[in-house]
Order: C-alpha cells, then sequence, then structure tokens
C-alpha cells in the first residue's frame, strides 16, 4: 500500500493586522515589512475561536474540494502546542465536532514548524502498520492567544491558520524518506512561559545552519540533486531567512516560493497552505519540504507524484 | 579578517549598499543595516573563523573597526 496526499483543505481567519499600520509603534519602515519579515499581513482569529474550530473549518473547506464519505475515515492526528485544553486531546474534540466513527483512532501531536513534515512520517506509518486507507492530518496552530502585541520579535510574524490533508491510498503526492533531527538543548530559544518568547538570532542561525545541510541528506537520501527537485516548500519563518537558505543552497528563486505575505508565518500550517496549491499543478512532480523551528526541531522530506 | 573582507560580506547581504560605500567608524545600524543583516554577518564570520560571538559581544561589536580590532586582538 502506498500511502500519500490526497486533498488539502484550509482555514484562513478574515481578520488580520496590517503590519503597514505598525510602522510608528516599532520604529519600521516599508522596506522591513516587505524584504526582511516579508509579511504585510497578519491573520488573526476571532477570540473565542479555538484551534478545533479551525479545524473543523478547514474539513468544510476540505469538503468543498473532495468528495469522499466521512464515515470512511480511520484516523485523525492533529498537530497543536496550543490545544483547546491540556486534556483531552484536542483531537478528540475535532472527533466529535465532525461526528467521525467510533472507530476512528484520534490522537494530538505537540511539534510546533516541523510539524507537518513530521506529521505526514507518523500517520502514513500508523495507518500502514494498522491496515488503514483514509486519515486526515490538521495542523491547527495560533499564537494569537500567547503573543505579547508589543513585542516586535513576534507579533509581527505570526499568523492563525488551520489545515487538513486527506491522507490515502489514492495519492496525489506520494510520500519518500525522511530526515528528522532535534536541539533540544536550544529549547529556551523560542518558548511560551506566560508569553511567547523568541531569540531571533539563535533562530536564524540555527535555521541558515541547519536547513541546508538537511536538504543535501534529502538529495542524498534519494539520489538526486537540486535540478531533479521543481519545487521547495520551506517553513515560511520570514522571508529573510527563506532567502538566506536559498542562498546557502544556490537554489533558483523561483523554485523556492514565499507565500505567506497575507497571512504571515503559521506555524505547521505554512507548508500546507502553499503545497494545497501545486496539488493540480501538472509540471510540479518533485517536491521537497522542510519544516524548522520550535524545540529545536526540524524535519525534511521529498514527496513526488 | 580585515576590514574589507567584512565590508564585502556586509553588501553581499544587504544588496543595496556597496562595500566602497561602508564606513568603517560608524555603526551597523546608522548606515541602514538592520538585525537580521548582522545576524547574518555575525553567522558568517562565526563559520569562517570557527568561533562562538555571544549575543552580549555581538551588542559591543558594532561597527566595522569594532570587529576588526577584536578579531585582531585575538
Amino acid at each position: 500500500m502506498k500511502l500519500g496526499i490526497e486533498e488539502i483543505g484550509y482555514y484562513l481567519p478574515s481578520n488580520s493586522i496590517n503590519n503597514f499600520d505598525r510602522k510608528a509603534e516599532f520604529e519600521i519602515d516599508d522596506v522591513f515589512i516587505r524584504e526582511k519579515i516579508g509579511f504585510q499581513k497578519v491573520a488573526r482569529k476571532n477570540e473565542l475561536e479555538k484551534s478545533s474550530d479551525l479545524c473543523v473549518r478547514a474539513f468544510e473547506n476540505l469538503q468543498t474540494k473532495k468528495d469522499f464519505n466521512k464515515n470512511e475515515i480511520e484516523c485523525l492526528i492533529v498537530i497543536t502546542q496550543n490545544p483547546d485544553f491540556n486534556l483531552p486531546h484536542t483531537s478528540a474534540i475535532v472527533h466529535g465536532l465532525l461526528d467521525l466513527p467510533e472507530t476512528c483512532a484520534s490522537f494530538d501531536v505537540s511539534l510546533g514548524c516541523s510539524g507537518y513534515v513530521y506529521g505526514l512520517s507518523i500517520i502514513t506509518a500508523f495507518m500502514e502498520m494498522n491496515g488503514l486507507k483514509k486519515g486526515l492530518l490538521f495542523t491547527s496552530d495560533q499564537y494569537s492567544p500567547i503573543i505579547n502585541d508589543s513585542d516586535k520579535n513576534t507579533s509581527l510574524l505570526f499568523g492563525d491558520a488551520a489545515t487538513v490533508s486527506l491522507i490515502s491510498d489514492t495519492p496525489v503526492f506520494k510520500l519518500n524518506k525522511f530526515s528528522f533531527g532535534t536541539i533540544g538543548k536550544d529549547y529556551k530559544e523560542l518558548i511560551n512561559e506566560e508569553k511567547l518568547y523568541m531569540n531571533g538570532r539563535s533562530i536564524f542561525n540555527f535555521a541558515a545552519r541547519y536547513v541546508p545541510t538537511d536538504i543535501k541528506k534529502i538529495y542524498e537520501l534519494h539520489q538526486i540533486n537540486s535540478s531533479d527537485v521543481d519545487l521547495y516548500i520551506f517553513h515560511q519563518g520570514s522571508k529573510y531567512m527563506l532567502e538566506t537558505i536559498v542562498k546557502r543552497l544556490n537554489l533558483p528563486i523561483d523554485k523556492v516560493p514565499f507565500a505567506a505575505v497575507e497571512y504571515g508565518n503559521t506555524i505547521s500550517s505554512s507548508i500546507p497552505m502553499i503545497l494545497k496549491d501545486y496539488l493540480r499543478a501538472n509540471q510540479v512532480k518533485k517536491v521537497i519540504l522542510s519544516g524548522f523551528g520550535v524545540g529545536l526541531s526540524w524535519a525534511s522530506t521529498l514527496i513526488t507524484k | 579578517m580585515n576590514a574589507l573582507d567584512i565590508k564585502n560580506k556586509l553588501a553581499e547581504i544587504n544588496g543595496s549598499i556597496e562595500a566602497n560605500d561602508i564606513d568603517d567608524e560608524k555603526s551597523f545600524t546608522d548606515q541602514g543595516f538592520g538585525s537580521l543583516d548582522t545576524f547574518d554577518l555575525f553567522l558568517q564570520i562565526e563559520e569562517e573563523l570557527n568561533v562562538k560571538i555571544n549575543d552580549d559581544l555581538m551588542t559591543k561589536l558594532t561597527s566595522v573597526n569594532k570587529l576588526v580590532e577584536h578579531f585582531s586582538s585575538l
């Protein structure tokens, strides 16, 4: 059985904060917004909406794209570090809200920006081990409740969103080999204690040092080189960070989209938010995905049509 | 590492400021380099010289000359 990604649904809240309106507050200019962070707006959910609510909205979007019987869903994973409650797990709440079959396995995975790529490996391994044919992989991690609005390092960057990937035995994108890593000794560099804290320099250094090395490992694992890859979808940490990785790998910039201009860094949703637009792109057959951030943690893989 | 090495790195990182236009004495900030530019510069120096520049030291090495002086004294 070869499992993979058949379709992707998403939800972006209609509300957002315009970073151009915050230039005086943070003493920043247009160049900083357009060329450095790259996020002109950051999406903001309604205060009353919880992680599970955004999952349900993403699922509704998935249903508009793909006609399937939800009674066939056999497992459900939610990637989040901002669950509705400490207990129960958000996936159980989503399971209930979607009225899925009682035989459907449901669990959460606590990962941030590397979560989608990790999640692809986890859900397909779980499904293969148990002979399952249809599963849902949600990403739903909203930082807006934990952001200090006066913190320039975080409040201009992070946006709220959720996605859901339909994982099935009739995939558009098949999965291949993965690479993972962790630098646990640096966990305090991006942490939520009372509010979100990020050491921008540490996170920049981490991404610039480790992601290019991991992409080269993906080349080696699959016996390919950069010219074989049609598209690279990297976590959208910031435009500057993405361009630094591009420079270090000497990649053509047109193969590496920065697409989060209007909604911000959506943590584990950042990769599927872009990948959804390439499911039907016939010329895009080999895609490298790489997520990296809180942990510090990273994960990369190659997906192919 | 000499002043020209540092200015060439800064020019390549920033993309809109020529190396010849970079003043050795003025702070990076006063010449239009942002925090991300300096993160990138210090990372490249760390990698090239195989040294660790902690955050406290970075806040003191705010110009080309200060960087050159620091590394020539090691």
